[in-house]
């Protein structure tokens, strides 16, 4: 690892700082589309089921400001937002935005980081497994393991997980969060379909590098199986699952609306989906902000990382 | 190397995730309630939505509350007098307090219900205080909230006076609406009270509140009757429906289903086979709308033709399983002294009505029922159009629509069948009756005005004897059908799962449970 | 290449699976003597028996010819999206990793601001704008699929545009796109594959998660997508709704995935001097 970072020198560091001031305009951009959207499909925060009385309806428009014209209310969010005061909830009237991000994210990152260390441990080993048994029958049967995985969405994997695991047979608790009992099938749930497919890229790359020259080249001069797994086959072979790992962590991370609802964990990935259904406009705005820092900070990280592992490319 | 990054990894996951546990004490006589969505706020002047009204009711009490008949007794008050006009009301208030120890007087309750009627204040329930004289014109900006009929001659009396005598005014009081809440909240706002400062009147004060996760609230020892109160603590539980149930199943819940949550429509078949669900009556009825502004609704028998058609019955019996009640009227029952009979299905006439109709204006053009995506609404739509479909051979489409896109829809009249309930929000048929009133009020959406059903209401509002009045509002009740702008199904009812040592518990018609006078019966443990 | 296909067993048994699975789409409904919207309210939620073969589901209607209904929509949806966002994902990719530079980063960052719009909010204003119908449903389920497909082919572009049999093309003079379709992305042509047999499914669960919403297919009509969410709930109690659904969504995809073996397998010609060979 420090061999790497001494490997950046100041140009290196003027790319990155570029890299983060073309993340800010980018979210810059995000926000100001994601505003419009969300003003522009039908919907106030405020109509439910039970019918409102038109005046009353009129009346908490006032008070939220939404009787505004957009510009002024567009105007004001972001000077809202640059004091770091992504607002109240419209819906929960005790909460601000900052308290939901506050309390959920540190439980669906916490998730999203075991179910992660699993898929690619998981996805790293059988897919080296696989490549280095290949067309024969371990092949065949990690290739169908994968496909099945793939074909099952995580709430169909989830619901059955915990149908079987917690129902039919106790082993673990059917719900909400706490000790890493908890944590196993809702992790198992997230992790197989990322594991999956980590598997199989790890394997279609680890094939394609094990045929290439310059490692037949190494074969012949001689070098131990071992040396030459660890420092080129892997890294080669990873370099294009860093890509899709990029915002699978983000998305990770942030929380699964299916799985956390299964299991009733009070992480954030429940919120984005109801906040829209909600029409909590601050809401909205506030975990879309959060969310795409996450995710172009993770895509910032790995592109870093792309270049530091192969200095061929140059991005 | 690889081996110990491993090993490090697991060993922080197992120290962090068992860092966060909690522990429960059982010993403690609680109740452990499911819920779905946690509430939205426990500022009661904000509240709507169904979930947060027995959080209220657990919380805050007001001048009045129902008891186990339904009828409305002095809980805050101690006692009260009516004028001769029937339009003034004057409370006299036990001695209470807050939980802060602080006591309660009669300018919490005129302060709290003034503040609601602030033209700025965001009160989606301000309406239900329209009872009170001026309450409407302040709420609207046109007079200042000192005219309006609250005052407090001394701490503990309360004198209200009303717009028209409403015999209902009591019922209203009991509602979470009408709260009282404290001076730190009136003054800072629920954002600005983290939640051990928040200082309620109720059974029960807030303990803690891990959000979304778990809600928990404990006896109130500065409750006025706290030795009636025979819980510690109530625990309400977020989780998803089809989860809950397992909890429940594992002994983890002791009340699953409405009113907070609901149960799985799949499992309802299985668990009323093993008679494990409970039934208690509802207030509400789910209806279809109709368009009268567009073809081919706006002809009365084409209404009423598709009301005769539809089988109720096998819709509640078959699809939602909860006993509701299949209904040809509109106010439920249990609110009437004598429930009209309102003639049943009738497939001939229906076939009868169409064939008028086609034979005069030709075929009917394309019919779309509309509804907010949901499971419920989901099966009802499509049991609906099978049966119409074999009733007159026509093809009704059907639309799902997400929710608030759906409500948008039928408040800008662009629906031709839209599926909607309608909950009372206190016990009376005006609840009800009222959201016909106006074509343009924000409730109706079907654009159907009647200026006779307008003139039996208000005549009502002001009748005062109690046979007359209802005489009134069953005439209004019977051209609202006869008219047949809308096309009700059946009225509601709420299905619930409860430990049978849970005992005490009212479950109130208007959806909230009053925990009161709840205990564990340790016998049935 | 048919021929070497046609030799390659794991292609072979995927596009039987296929066939039977499509046949049954065709003529399914029709065998059963139902039709898919046909209720019988009083037999609801029935096990398979001789009468429905399959069961039936919570309004009593028979589950074979909704089930062989809802193919017609779900490989329909599923091999339409899936196509159309390997086209624009693979060129959108191809096309910024080989350009690099500028037009880079702003390609990809467009792509980045796409994938952080809420999906919801694009979904519930398609619907507002589109309707329902399978256009509209095509338009909601292509929107962001894309982008995936984009960064793994960037990603490998970037790798492969520095070989040195790049260097020599591009010193010969051949243009941009000659060596973007003739070079690199057929040797990307692995990892592009494996995504594609990602997008399938993920098109199909997509669609039921916005017909829920409105948008595409309506009541009663139903794909496998929407009938696995309404027999998932039921699992418990009447499993064979959520069973027949998921069984052969899981029998599709493993046919598609076979049959995509079987083609990486018949273009084992490489394009490179190097001799890079795809597996």
């Amino acid at each position: 690892m420090d061999i790497l970072i001494k490997k950046m020198n100041k140009s290196s560091w003027q790319k990155i700082g570029k890299k983060f001031i073309e993340m800010v305009i980018a979210i810059f951009v995000l926000m100001s589309l994601t505003f419009f959207l969300m003003k522009s499909i039908p919907g106030d925060p405020f109509e439910e089921e039970q019918a409102l009385p038109q005046e009353i309806q009129d009346s908490l428009k006032r008070h939220y400001g939404l009787d505004q014209p957009l510009y002024k209310q567009y105007t004001q969010y972001l000077l809202a937002i640059m004091r770091g005061d992504l607002g109240p909830s419209f819906r929960y009237k005790d909460r601000t935005v900052n308290d939901v991000i506050r309390q959920g994210f540190p439980t669906s990152a916490l998730l999203g980081f075991e179910a992660l260390v699993l898929a690619v441990s998981t996805g790293l080993l059988l897919g080296t497994w696989a490549a280095f048994r290949e067309n024969q029958w371990q092949d065949r049967l990690a290739m169908f393991m994968i496909t099945m995985a793939i074909a099952v969405p995580s709430f169909v994997l989830a619901t059955v997980l915990q149908y079987v695991l917690t129902l039919k047979i106790p082993l673990f608790p059917p719900a909400r969060w706490g000790t890493l009992s908890h944590a196993v099938l809702p992790a198992i749930s997230l992790a197989a379909l990322p594991a999956a497919f980590i598997a199989r890229l790890i394997r279609s790359n680890m094939l394609e590098v094990l045929q290439s020259d310059y490692i037949k080249t190494a074969k012949a001069k001689g070098l131990s199986s071992r040396t030459i797994l660890w420092k080129h086959v892997l890294r080669n072979a990873f370099l294009p699952v860093l890509t899709y790992l990029g915002p699978l962590t983000a998305n990770i991370l942030v929380g699964s609306f299916v799985v956390e609802k299964i299991f009733n964990i009070p992480g954030l990935g429940q919120w984005l989906i109801n906040s829209v259904g909600n029409r909590d406009y601050t809401m909205i705005m506030g975990l879309t902000l959060f969310y795409s820092f996450i995710l172009m900070g993770t895509i910032l990280i790995v592109d870093v990382i792309y270049r530091l592992l192969d200095p061929r490319i140059k991005v | 190397m690889m081996h110990k990054m491993i090993k490090l990894v697991f060993t922080l996951l197992v120290v962090v995730t068992a860092a966060s546990c909690h522990k429960e004490s059982p010993s403690q006589a609680q109740i452990r309630l499911g819920i779905e969505v946690d509430p939205q706020t426990l500022d009661p002047r904000q509240v709507r939505s169904l979930e947060s009204a027995t959080v209220i009711h657990m919380l805050y009490e007001g001048l009045m509350r129902l008891d186990e008949h339904g009828k409305p007794v002095p809980a805050v008050a101690e006692s009260l007098s009516l004028s001769e006009d029937q339009k003034t009301y004057t409370f006299k208030l036990r001695n209470s307090s807050w939980s802060n120890g602080e006591p309660l007087t009669a300018d919490d309750f005129a302060e709290t219900w003034k503040s609601m009627l602030n033209r700025d204040f965001p009160a989606p329930n301000a309406h239900l205080l329209y009872a009170i004289k001026g309450a409407k014109e302040a709420k609207e900006g046109k007079i200042p909230l000192e005219q309006v009929g609250i005052r407090v001659p001394d701490t503990h009396t309360l004198v209200v006076e009303l717009e028209n005598p409403t015999p209902y005014f009591l019922n209203l009081l009991t509602s979470y609406f009408y709260s009282p809440v404290s001076p730190q909240l009136r003054e800072k706002g629920i954002l600005g009270l983290s939640d051990s400062a928040l200082v309620t009147n109720g059974p029960f004060k807030i303990g803690h509140w891990d959000r979304n996760s778990e809600l928990e609230v404990i006896k109130n020892a500065h409750y006025w009757n706290v030795s009636q109160i025979r819980l510690d603590k109530i625990l309400l539980i977020a989780s998803d429906p089809t989860t809950a149930l397992a909890l429940y199943a594992r002994g983890e819940l002791d009340w699953v289903g409405s009113p907070m949550s609901t149960l799985p429509a799949d499992a309802l078949a299985t668990l009323k086979q093993q008679g494990k669900v409970q039934i208690a009556p509802g207030m509400g009825v789910y209806l279809f709308r109709l368009n009268t502004a567009k073809e081919p609704f706006n002809d009365a028998r084409v209404r009423r033709a598709l009301s005769l058609a539809l089988n109720r019955f096998d819709l509640v019996e078959h699809v939602l399983q909860g006993n509701q009640i299949p209904t040809m009227g509109f106010i439920p029952g249990s609110l009437l002294s004598k429930s009209p009979n309102y003639q049943g299905e009738d497939l001939e006439l229906a076939r009868r009505l169409m064939r008028e109709v086609i034979a005069e204006k030709g075929p009917l053009p394309s019919v779309t029922l509309c509804y907010g995506a949901a499971e419920r609404n989901h099966k009802i739509a499509q049991v609906a159009q099978q049966q119409w479909k074999v009733a007159f051979g026509i093809e009704v489409a059907l639309q799902s629509c997400e929710g608030k896109l759906f409500y948008d829809r039928l408040k800008n009249g662009d629906y031709q069948i839209g599926l909607r309930s309608w909950f009372g929000d206190f016990r009376d048929p005006i609840a009800f009756l009222e959201v016909f009133k106006y074509r343009n009020n924000g409730t109706n959406n079907t654009g159907w005005e009647n200026n006779h059903y307008i003139e039996l209401l208000d005549a009502s509002s002001i009748e005062r004897d109690e046979t007359k009045r209802e005489k009134l509002l069953v005439e209004a009740e019977g051209l609202l059908l006869a008219e047949q702008p809308i096309i009700p199904l059946f009225y509601s009812t709420y299905n619930y799962l409860k430990n049978p040592s849970v005992k005490g518990v009212l479950f109130s018609e208007l959806g909230y449970l009053d925990f009161r006078n709840g205990y564990i019966d340790q016998k049935n443990e | 290449m048919w021929i070497r296909f046609r030799n390659n067993f794991q292609g072979m048994l995927g596009l039987v699976i296929l066939s039977l699975i499509l046949t049954l789409a065709v003529i399914g409904p029709s065998l059963s003597g139902y039709t898919y919207d046909q209720t019988h309210l009083a037999l609801k939620n029935t096990p398979p028996s001789p009468q429905f073969w399959f069961g039936t589901d919570d309004l009593g209607r028979d589950l074979f010819t909704r089930v062989w209904y809802g193919a017609r929509i779900s490989l329909a949806v599923g091999v339409t999206a899936a196509f159309i966002d390997l086209i624009i994902g693979v060129l959108w990719g191809g096309v910024s990793g080989f350009a690099g530079g500028y037009t880079d980063t702003v390609m990809m960052r467009i792509a980045d601001i796409f994938y952080c719009l809420p999906y919801l909010l694009i979904a519930i204003l398609l619907t507002a704008i589109f309707g329902s119908g399978f256009f509209s449903i095509i338009i909601a389920l292509t929107f962001l699929g894309w982008i995936t497909m984009a960064r793994i082919v960037r990603g490998q572009i970037l790798l492969l545009r520095e070989m040195e049999y790049i260097w020599a093309a591009k010193a010969m003079g051949a243009s941009f796109s000659r060596i973007l379709f003739k070079h690199l992305l057929p040797n990307a042509s692995g990892p592009i594959l494996v995504t594609v047999t990602l997008t399938i499914p993920g098109a199909i669960f997509a669609e039921a998660f916005l017909s829920f919403l409105g948008l595409g297919i309506q009541a009663p009509m139903a794909s496998w997508g929407s009938m696995t969410n309404d027999g998932l709930a039921a699992l418990q109690f009447y499993p064979w709704r959520l069973f027949f659904p998921s069984f052969f969504i899981s029998l599709t995809v493993l046919a598609f995935y076979l049959i995509g073996e079987g083609l990486k397998s018949s273009l084992n010609k490489s394009e490179s001097p190097e001799g890079v060979s795809h597996v």
